[in-house]
């Protein structure tokens, strides 16, 4: 009879599982930019709480100036040297979320809902501008920015957010367009068709000069006949669909012969316009009742161009201003004349800042220089923006797949959202939970199972974004309501 | 004694880090999110353990079966919860009427009784799987509203409704004599290797074995090991991999990709579903012959095929195989008249396509598949005995053809978002009409050298499938099957340590487009 070789089975068996037991003492072993990850046989059960790490490093803390104010203001506890203090539980928690906790205690209400946490104290780069701003929406135009990456591109999130802002406070038109985009072909809110375009993307660093960087992340050189045409459509955002005002955006400064441009509005010629170049950022408007507006380039002469955008002359406007794997290190260095020329071209009473998955990277140690430069561009954009209210959003709920074959919201996402509740905290601004209200860990598992998200566990669809757009939406309207 | 354990979880606490090992309860139970599957490493411990105890009873005969029946319903549970008294339904009303079959002489005894075992396999299918479909089929013909029953649909019930089905008709047709022990039967239906995925193993070929000596020779655990390694390869390095950073991301979104995302996506799809599919079945092959049990293979290279009969004579071979015993020929199979014929071969290719699951795509994929074998057909009987058919340029024309024609199917199969008014009311193809009009009208060839740079893991890994899917690999099995075996202790733990490096990656960036 032939040999049986079952025992053979069970050694082999066991030996693989015992070697891969031990390439867990295997030293952290980096390559280039790639770190290769440990190998843990048993990471289902290991309790990775996040408070523990961070106490473990000791780099990023929060201001002691900043620490003092807030304990002396909440009477929170702070244990000397560390990082970390208790909730009423008696569970530990890191020194952002307690102080966190003790604001939302403090501001509006609801169980249901994540709020929009103001941390300015008085100053301003509160809530406080854009809640005046809006109570006065019928007689004026009141703006929001959202700046984000790939989570929120082809209008995801913005364009239910819009819809309902104008459903309560009026307006209409889809807000601010660069002259081009790559998601194009995924607008649900505008037709928007272009061509002749040089784009320059401040991600792309180095197509991309300094001298004209701006909040939009973009600018374009025009080849002459490149045009830009937007159209209304009302299949799935019936506000929006309406516009009396476009304008389009360029970058003056320049010298020499000024560029020309024809306005077309409703396929009919409306007017040509002469760009003069006096302020850092220029602008020229056609006014009506717009289907469509069309903008041709006659002359580009050496203008930089930005962008052009469907409004109305009262209500709400939202711009969706996303550029793909950005972490929004560009609006650290833009430049004050810049940014006031801009806040004079098209003021903002509202920006939310929304970067976090191009930054919540494997292998990131720390997030120091995120940090610095999103506190800096803050600063920048209280300094050169005094009537703008801030909010920063934080990271989005994101998986990956764990040892065991199921997905998990990934360490270092939760990791950055206390880096960026601390950013809120030193910059006191407005803070918004994006990853809470999304309903925290695990939720994009449920989300990608409701077909809400993406099977890369990282995006938005369409209805995804429409709930997170409604979400956000509420936070903001607690913050009204309550501030009323 | 308490002390002693306690000092020793004390003592691996420090050793591992922040284990809690409260934790492993929740890991043991039942979660409907994580079922236990061959390429995770809960799945890897807990063989571990399985194979010790397997191997001290080698034995003794009935402590094993037990200990083995034991395990597959543990198994089952982790995937579906208390549902495994659904395998014990169809288990014990089988091996009854098996029994009952055998008994019984007059031909309307054994049919109704074989009819029977029909009724309550195919009833529990058909009530888990397809309650919700008929009832909005219904409701879409007469226009009566229909409101969707929520029914959990236990995993792996198609493959043991199946799988027992074989059994009562075999016995019905006095293939096979009925088993008599009901705790071998119960041992077949519910083997985990092959239980929740396939493949679908015959009671002919797997009862015999049950009562054997347990017997694993050098080569079944060469085997064994080299099935393991090359499925989870395909498994959890290609497929899992390249669904994840491209085919899904251009499937949930076709009009976000150029015709050439579009077309690179369906050829990706093609390998994912094939190395998914093919590679679990591997992994419970491997399993099976590390246990001492023979499946037969299921997969054999079908993109190899130089013909759509070809391609299901290489493709999922114990579903087809199953189709043609117990559907077609049942149906009459090629004896009465050609026109039946074909008639029987769309129909178990329809009923083939629905038994993948309860929607309109699978039906039309199935119905699809159905057309084309009934075109190959005719096409055999005309170009019969020609010699052109033979030559090695016109193989090569009929296996991209092939092949291609199997990617458009893939893609029917894959887009799930077809309604039945959309479709043949307001003709809406949906997401498979978005993506081939993106190839045929949108294609951007030129964007190819910065797709490429973008995503050239992707691209490679794919081609690799389709390279390692091409070249012979009955060299590379017999030359591992000689390498000293603690070689494929080191190959499957680097394996592992791949996986563990691929399982996701960061952001891979979209394509630009260029203006």
């Amino acid at each position: 009879m032939e040999k049986n070789y079952l025992n053979s089975v069970v050694w082999l068996v066991l030996a693989t599982v015992l070697v891969l037991l031990g390439l867990f003492w295997l030293p952290d072993i980096d390559v280039g930019e790639w770190t290769m990850r440990k190998v843990d046989l048993l990471a289902d059960l290991r309790n990775d709480s996040v408070a523990m790490t961070l106490n473990q490093q000791q780099s990023d803390t929060i201001d002691e100036a900043t620490r003092k104010r807030i304990s002396a203001m909440q009477g929170i506890p702070v244990l000397e040297g560390s990082r970390l203090t208790h909730d009423a539980h008696g569970n530990t928690i890191t020194l952002e979320d307690s102080i966190i906790n003790a604001m939302m205690q403090l501001g509006p209400h609801s169980d249901s809902i994540t709020p929009i946490v103001d941390m300015s104290g008085d100053e301003h780069g509160g809530m406080d501008a854009f809640y005046r701003a809006l109570a006065h929406c019928k007689s004026r135009q009141v703006r929001i920015a959202v700046l984000g990456d790939s989570f929120i591109e082809g209008d995801i999130l913005t364009s239910m957010l819009r819809e309902l802002l104008q459903q309560r406070f009026g307006g209409g038109g889809c807000g601010f367009m660069p002259m081009a985009t790559i998601a194009s072909q995924v607008q649900l809110t505008v037709k928007h068709t272009f061509g002749g375009w040089i784009q320059h993307r401040a991600v792309d660093r180095n197509n991309y000069s300094s001298d004209y960087n701006n909040i939009t992340g973009n600018y374009f050189n025009a080849t002459t006949g490149a045009w830009v045409s937007l159209k209304t459509t009302s299949n799935h955002y019936q506000h929006t669909a309406s516009c009396t005002k476009s304008s389009l955006y360029y970058l003056g400064g320049g010298s020499g012969v000024p560029a020309t441009v024809t306005a077309y509005v409703n396929d009919e010629r409306y007017k040509q316009f002469t760009l003069a170049s006096t302020a850092p950022v220029g602008r020229v408007d056609v006014t009506g009742n717009i289907n469509q507006v069309k903008w041709v380039v006659d002359n580009p002469a050496s203008t930089i161009f930005l962008g052009t955008s469907m409004d109305c002359g009262h209500g709400v406007t939202v711009d969706n201003l996303a550029m793909r794997s950005s972490r929004g290190n560009h609006l650290a260095t833009i430049s004050p004349e810049m940014l006031a020329g801009l806040d004079k071209a098209r003021h903002y009473d509202l920006i939310i800042i929304m970067y976090g998955l191009n930054i919540a990277t494997d292998g990131r140690n720390n997030f120091n220089s995120y940090c610095k430069n999103t506190e800096t561009a803050i600063a920048l954009i209280k300094q050169q923006m005094p009537t703008t209210s801030i909010v920063l959003a934080s990271c989005s709920d994101r998986a990956e797949r764990n040892a065991s074959g199921g997905f998990k919201t990934k360490k270092i996402v939760k990791e950055l959202i206390q880096a960026q509740k601390r950013v809120a905290i030193n910059s006191r601004i407005a803070f918004w939970n994006l990853y809470d209200a999304m309903g925290g860990e695990g939720s994009i598992v449920e989300m990608v199972n409701n077909h809400e998200a993406s099977r890369d566990y990282t995006h938005l669809s369409v209805k995804g974004g429409d709930r997170i757009g409604r979400l956000l939406y509420k936070a903001i309207m607690l913050g009204y309501d309550n501030h009323n | 004694m308490e002390n002693i354990w306690h000092n020793i979880l004390n003592y691996l606490n420090i050793q591992f880090g922040s284990l809690d090992w409260t934790l492993l309860l929740k890991q043991l139970a039942y979660d409907d999110k994580s079922p236990l599957i061959f390429s995770s490493g809960a799945f890897m411990c807990m063989f571990a353990i399985f194979i010790v105890i397997y191997t001290l009873l080698k034995n003794k005969s009935l402590p094993r079966t037990l200990f083995v029946l034991a395990f597959s319903y543990y198994f089952y549970y982790k995937s579906s919860g208390f549902y495994f008294f659904l395998i014990a339904i169809v288990t014990c009303s089988d091996y009854l009427i098996a029994q009952a079959i055998a008994r019984t002489t007059p031909r309307l005894g054994r049919k109704s009784l074989v009819a029977l075992s029909l009724f309550i396999d195919l009833g529990l299918l058909g009530y888990f799987k397809y309650t919700n479909f008929f009832g909005q089929l219904w409701s879409e013909i007469n226009g009566m509203p229909w409101h969707d029953i929520d029914i959990f649909l236990p995993v792996g019930i198609s493959f043991f409704t199946f799988q027992s089905l074989s059994y009562t008709i075999d016995v019905y047709r006095r293939k096979i004599q009925p088993v008599d022990s009901l705790l071998d039967y119960a041992f077949y239906v519910s083997f985990f290797p092959q239980l929740v995925a396939g493949p679908i193993v015959r009671a002919s070929d797997f009862l015999p074995q049950i009562h054997k000596p347990l017997l694993v020779t050098r080569t079944m655990l060469g085997h064994g090991f080299w099935f393991i390694i090359t499925g989870l390869f395909k498994k959890a390095v290609i497929s899992d991999y390249i669904s994840v950073n491209f085919v899904e991301r251009v499937f949930e979104n076709p009009t976000q990709f150029t015709g050439i995302e579009n077309l690179l996506g369906a050829y990706g799809y093609g390998m994912q579903i094939y190395c998914d599919f093919s590679g679990y079945s591997d992994m419970a092959i491997g399993l099976a012959l590390l246990m001492g049990f023979h499946f037969n293979i299921n997969f054999n290279n079908p993109y190899k095929a130089t013909s759509i009969t070809e391609f299901w004579r290489r493709w999922h071979i114990s579903l087809s195989t199953w189709l043609r015993d117990y559907l077609y020929i049942s149906l009459g199979g090629n004896r009465k008249g050609r026109l039946r014929q074909y008639f029987n071969l769309f129909v178990t290719m329809l009923l083939g396509g629905l038994w993948h699951g309860a929607s309109l795509n699978f039906i039309l994929w199935g119905g699809g598949h159905g057309i084309a074998l009934v075109v190959h057909k005719m096409w055999m009987s005309i170009t019969r005995g020609r010699s052109f058919v033979e030559s090695k340029p016109w193989r090569l024309v009929m296996a991209l053809l092939t092949f291609h024609l199997v990617i458009l199917l893939w893609l029917v199969f894959r887009n799930a978002d077809l309604t039945w008014t959309g479709l043949f009311l307001q003709g809406d193809c949906g997401n498979t009409g978005v993506m081939l009009s993106q190839i045929f009208t949108n294609f951007h060839l030129e964007l190819l050298p910065s797709i490429i740079a973008a995503y050239w893991q992707v691209l490679a890994l794919i081609a690799l499938g389709y390279i390692l899917h091409m070249i012979p690999s009955q060299w590379c099995k017999s030359t591992f099957v000689k390498l000293p075996a603690f070689l494929y202790v080191i190959i499957l733990a680097f394996l592992i340590v791949i996986i563990i490096q691929v399982k996701t990656s960061d952001i891979q960036p979209f394509i630009y487009f260029q203006f």
